[in-house]
């Protein structure tokens, strides 16, 4: 049976909303019409969330002072691969930072000034272009980061991890929470269709989750490890509060908010993301908890 | 790789003593929560036959190691002749190979703090001596073979589980198989 692991679900979930916050800010610029203030909220919520996940993932190691030399086994190892790509997911964050600065100071969009010349749209085309490239950029190191983090738990001696189950999980929880996340940072500054489109993100990543769930589940009967991470789950209260928590009430007040059109309710909005962090960082911890790993008393 | 170098133990003659495990665990000075080599105790009870035996298991020095594959640290490598090293002084403590090892060989030292296994007292066979294993066993049950040596369809059997990625580990350590008492 696995520990609770709270360096590594700090570090998973806190690093997979930033990156899930890059990721909305990306796709809510694709016409180049990202509200400057949201850019900026949203670069320095997920840059906060980044440092306190980086930072958290030094207390998982028993020597944090020798973390440099996890860096050097990247023809093979997963954590190797995570670590580089997480370093380079935060240099191109400090990118997203520095831009979000000069678009303070230019004052790009939302300008309050009456006169604009040429060459100040100029500037203003060219800060968006960068913006967006550097939103782009962040997004895709991000996500990869993410996938090695899957990928590291992918192992032929756990069964319960050893299959597609945990790069789903983790790219489902990066854009849940990413979605929801940047619906609180953007509840005053978004347009009601981008909020709607937010909320559907989320509703939709909720149903998947809970069927990749489902489908997790039934295949893990088929090892007796399997079985027993299986059991584990289906016994601890734990897991029901996180699927009352993470799928149930969120789905319930997402299906609502949409179809009763109170997309613009700031209290719903804070209400399903408090529930559907917890339900994550539930799910997190019982991700490292139900892990029991196959022990070899046969002869082949 | 120019050899691969293994344990065998013959099941039939060894008789769960425990000297191996001692002998590694005292010479190697480990702490008492530390077990490099353990014994399991196996039976199995069939409606014609029972099998009762010990298997004395360490580090299976694999072909094709997963601790190797999965630290990020570099702190695994394999010898020429086979033997898996363990380099402490690289070690950052993650625990990749302690999850990840199918055998539970890699164990994290509390003394060090980082992971520690079975070296296969490398630096006595450079010097032309036997593990301290190999030594204490007092019905020469563990030996120490050079597993190309072994000739082709010799019945030997490997630990492992019937798992085609876990067998992929190709573990270096090898059993004769116990025999069966009719009941």
């Amino acid at each position: 049976m696995g520990d609770w692991e709270w360096p590594l679900i700090i570090f998973t979930v806190f690093g997979q909303i930033a990156i899930g916050i890059i990721l909305m800010l990306w796709w809510l610029n694709r016409n180049r019409d990202l509200e400057s203030n949201l850019f900026r909220q949203g670069v320095y919520v997920s840059g906060g969330l980044l440092i306190v996940a980086l930072l958290a993932s030094l207390f998982h190691l028993g020597h944090p002072e020798a973390a440099y030399r996890a860096l050097a086994h990247l023809g093979s190892s997963w954590l190797s691969r995570e670590i580089l790509l997480f370093l380079l997911t935060f240099l191109a964050w400090i990118y997203l930072f520095w831009q979000s600065r000069q678009q303070k100071s230019s004052r790009v969009h939302g300008s309050v000034a009456t006169t604009i010349t040429t060459a100040q749209t100029a500037v203003g085309e060219q800060l968006i272009e960068n913006r967006s490239l550097g939103l782009g950029i962040t997004s895709v190191l991000g996500l990869l980061g993410i996938v090695s983090s899957a990928m590291i738990y992918v192992m032929p001696r756990v069964p319960a991890w050893n299959n597609v189950g945990p790069v789903l999980f983790f790219l489902l929880t990066t854009v849940l929470l990413g979605a929801l996340c940047t619906l609180v940072l953007g509840r005053k500054l978004l347009q009601t269709a981008q909020k709607k489109r937010l909320l559907q993100a989320s509703l939709g990543c909720t149903i998947l989750s809970l069927l990749v769930y489902v489908i997790y589940a039934s295949m893990l009967s088929i090892s007796i490890e399997g079985s027993a991470s299986l059991n584990f789950l289906l016994s601890s209260p734990l897991f029901w509060v996180r699927a009352l928590l993470g799928w149930f009430a969120p789905l319930f007040l997402l299906v609502s908010m949409l179809k009763n059109s109170q997309v613009n309710k700031t209290n719903l909005i804070l209400t399903v993301t408090l529930l559907a962090a917890l339900g994550e960082v539930l799910g997190r911890a019982l991700f490292y908890l139900s892990a029991i790993g196959i022990q070899i008393t046969a002869l082949f | 790789m120019v050899k691969q170098l293994g344990f065998v133990l013959d099941v039939n003659r060894c008789l769960g003593c425990g000297a191996c495990a001692k002998a590694c665990q005292n010479r190697n000075q480990l702490a008492p929560s530390l077990g490099w080599r353990q014994i399991r105790k196996v039976e199995t009870i069939s409606k014609d036959h029972i099998q009762r035996f010990y298997l004395s298991t360490a580090c299976n020095h694999c072909g094709n190691p997963e601790c190797l594959r999965v630290c990020p640290s570099g702190a695994y490598a394999k010898r020429r002749d086979g033997i898996v090293l363990h380099l402490s002084e690289k070690c950052t403590s993650c625990k990749s190979c302690v999850t990840s090892c199918p055998f539970g060989a890699p164990q994290i030292n509390p003394q060090t703090n980082k992971a520690s296994k079975c070296q296969f007292c490398y630096e006595r066979l450079d010097r032309g001596m036997l593990p301290f294993c190999v030594q204490a066993c007092p019905t020469g049950a563990l030996e120490l073979k050079e597993l190309r040596d072994i000739p082709a369809g010799n019945q030997l059997l490997r630990l492992t589980a019937p798992v085609p990625s876990l067998r992929l580990t190709r573990p270096s350590v090898f059993y004769k198989p116990p025999s069966a008492t009719r009941v």
